[in-house]
């Protein structure tokens, strides 16, 4: 009798156990270590308490940071996003080559963002790329510039890369969902007049709602956590103007040796991920 | 009345003509962006068989004489062919034991009753929150003191545990599919828990299985931050990282560059073409049924 009962905890236990030796338990340790004062190297660390929250709260690279972050969220929410859900819409209606259009959307999606971008870093030279050469044949070469070296275009720039990379993971995702809607509302709809932008916002969105929390919370988790666009591109430079929180943590960790800093950071990044995640999902659900 | 049949038919057919626009204004959209998908991978294959002089003179145009050497280049005295080979010795364990995790956790989920069952599952999707700088420090020091920094196995470990609760997720999801009259008869046949699992639900879960497999294997190949904290040695470096050390080392020779860009996202995109349903599947079922 009792055997039945202990049978399944031997399927969980391998995972979980796993999960909690190397996740769960990780995060109670950074949160630890983030109460001392240690280089990664000494034998002993001092308890300093919250005097690392309190430095992060002046340290303006930190602030810079994570200004970044937010701003790459709503960018994130605004482009990618909105444009992933109007090219879905227009694919699940009659659409010639729809499984075409989809597949090559998604592409980018698949390709090692370190590998991203180091391609748009080349689109982005300002002598050869791309871009300026575009610019400059249709006659809008004063807009050319250096854009991942210029203070002010380095982070959108990036962020477009981002975008180039995810829009496609949205339209699959959005695609999938639209085709389990009923196409009948859609036709009655038109029958009592509505044109495509009415169709959209009263009978697409509404149905979507769902799917649209989920990729909301999941884009502002990629655009909170996100490393490796900036990394391999411009390291976080040019004088920070494209730091973000992970790459600002990392450069602590590895190459200030500043281990209790870093900890501290990386808990204050969790923190912020969870509650915002909370929130969007409160607000998503409230109308159930 | 012939006015009014004439002037109807003249508002039928701009009517007509203003539907063909929106059709032609809706397909040129679609295919701009299909446009803006490719250019770059397209930059990054023409430019791989330039020559350095060819870069500079045009960037659009493709290159007549196609450099292969850029590419032997890159795979012999770069080091690649090694960077290929710890990719792929790191990614296709991690792949494998997050399968044997997330299936066996997974059917318990879906199928089997026990105390608990809703709170361990909530702190598994909780794990899809947890970035990986969260726990990066901890784990650093942890493989440091068991000596195994710079290893393959100090890789693999920790990419399993990032890779586990998107693979519980998925095959949970999938699992609770299945109807329960499956289960039923094979439990009168005679089947105990672990038979139902590898002779009944494993068999027709295969899509998802693939899919799973597909999805993680990219994520483990295309990781960067996690094996650039843990791997400093060259020779245990994956792509991604050689990527990294590539650049630096030949910073302005983008032909070679972008050669190796192109051995790094060639496997993938293959295996996308061949598995394009199970990716599409492994992405969208989190998706929809969470």
């Amino acid at each position: 009798m009792s055997l039945r009962k202990i049978v399944p905890y031997f399927f969980i236990l391998p995972g979980f156990l796993y999960f909690v030796i190397f996740m769960l338990y990780p995060i109670f340790q950074t949160v630890s270590l983030s109460f001392y004062n240690w280089d990664g190297l000494a034998r002993t660390k001092q308890f300093i308490g919250l005097k690392n929250y309190l430095r992060l709260v002046q340290d303006p690279i930190f602030h810079v940071s994570l200004s970044h972050n937010l701003i790459w969220v709503a960018l994130t929410i605004a482009l990618p996003l909105l444009i992933g859900l109007i090219l879905a819409s227009i694919l699940a209606g009659k659409i010639k080559g729809r499984n075409v259009f989809s597949t090559i959307y998604f592409i980018p999606h698949i390709i090692a963002l370190v590998v991203a971008g180091t391609i748009w870093s080349w689109i982005y030279n300002p002598i050869f790329g791309l871009l300026n050469v575009v610019l400059k044949e249709i006659g809008l070469g004063h807009l050319a510039r250096g854009w991942l070296g210029d203070p002010q275009w380095a982070l959108i720039s990036l962020n477009m890369v981002g975008n180039w990379t995810y829009f496609g993971f949205c339209v699959l995702i959005f695609l999938s969902f639209l085709q389990s809607v009923d196409p009948t509302v859609y036709e009655a709809a038109v029958v009592d007049g509505a044109n495509s932008l009415q169709r959209f916002w009263h009978i697409t969105i509404p149905a979507l709602r769902g799917t649209i929390v989920f990729v909301t919370v999941y884009s502002t988790i990629g655009a909170l956590k996100f490393f490796d666009l900036v990394y391999i591109t411009t390291r976080g430079g040019p004088f920070h103007k494209t730091e973000v929180v992970s790459s600002y943590m990392f450069s602590l960790f590895l190459r200030q040796n500043r281990v209790s800093y870093a900890a501290s950071i990386s808990t204050v990044l969790t923190g912020i991920i969870f509650s915002l995640t909370v929130t969007i999902l409160y607000f998503g659900w409230e109308k159930k | 009345m012939k006015r009014e049949a004439i002037s109807s038919l003249a508002k039928r057919k701009s009517y007509q003509w203003r539907i063909r626009g929106e059709r032609i204004g809706v397909y040129a959209l679609l295919v701009i962006f299909a446009v803006a998908a490719l250019i770059p991978i397209i930059i990054a294959l023409s430019t791989s068989l330039k020559t350095g002089g060819q870069l500079y003179e045009n960037i659009l145009a493709l290159p007549t004489a196609p450099e292969w050497k850029n590419y032997i280049k890159v795979w012999i005295n770069a080091n690649f062919s090694r960077y290929f080979l710890n990719s792929i010795i790191v990614s296709a364990p991690t792949t494998l034991m997050v399968l044997f995790f997330a299936a066996l956790a997974g059917y318990a989920f879906a199928k089997l009753k026990f105390f608990g069952k809703r709170s361990i599952f909530f702190i598994f999707l909780l794990g899809l929150m947890i970035p990986v700088p969260s726990i990066i420090i901890p784990i650093y020091f942890l493989l440091k003191d068991l000596k195994i920094l710079n290893t393959y196995l100090g890789l693999i470990i920790p990419q399993v545990a990032l890779g586990l609760p998107f693979g519980v997720f998925l095959m949970t999801t999938f699992f609770r599919e299945i109807p329960e009259e499956l289960l039923d008869s094979a439990r009168i046949d005679g089947c105990n828990t672990l038979q139902i699992l590898t002779k009944i639900i494993l068999p027709i879960s295969s899509p998802a299985l693939k899919a799973l497999v597909v999805i993680e294997f990219m994520w483990a190949w295309n990781s960067y931050f996690l094996p650039m904290v843990i791997i400093q040695r060259d020779e245990f470096k994956p792509l991604t990282v050689g990527l990294d050390t590539f650049i630096g080392r030949y910073t302005i020779n983008y032909p070679m560059i972008a050669a190796a860009c192109v051995i790094i996202f060639v496997p993938i995109v293959v295996l996308y073409f061949f598995l394009q349903k199970e990716f599409v599947r492994g992405i969208t079922f989190g998706a929809i049924k969470g």
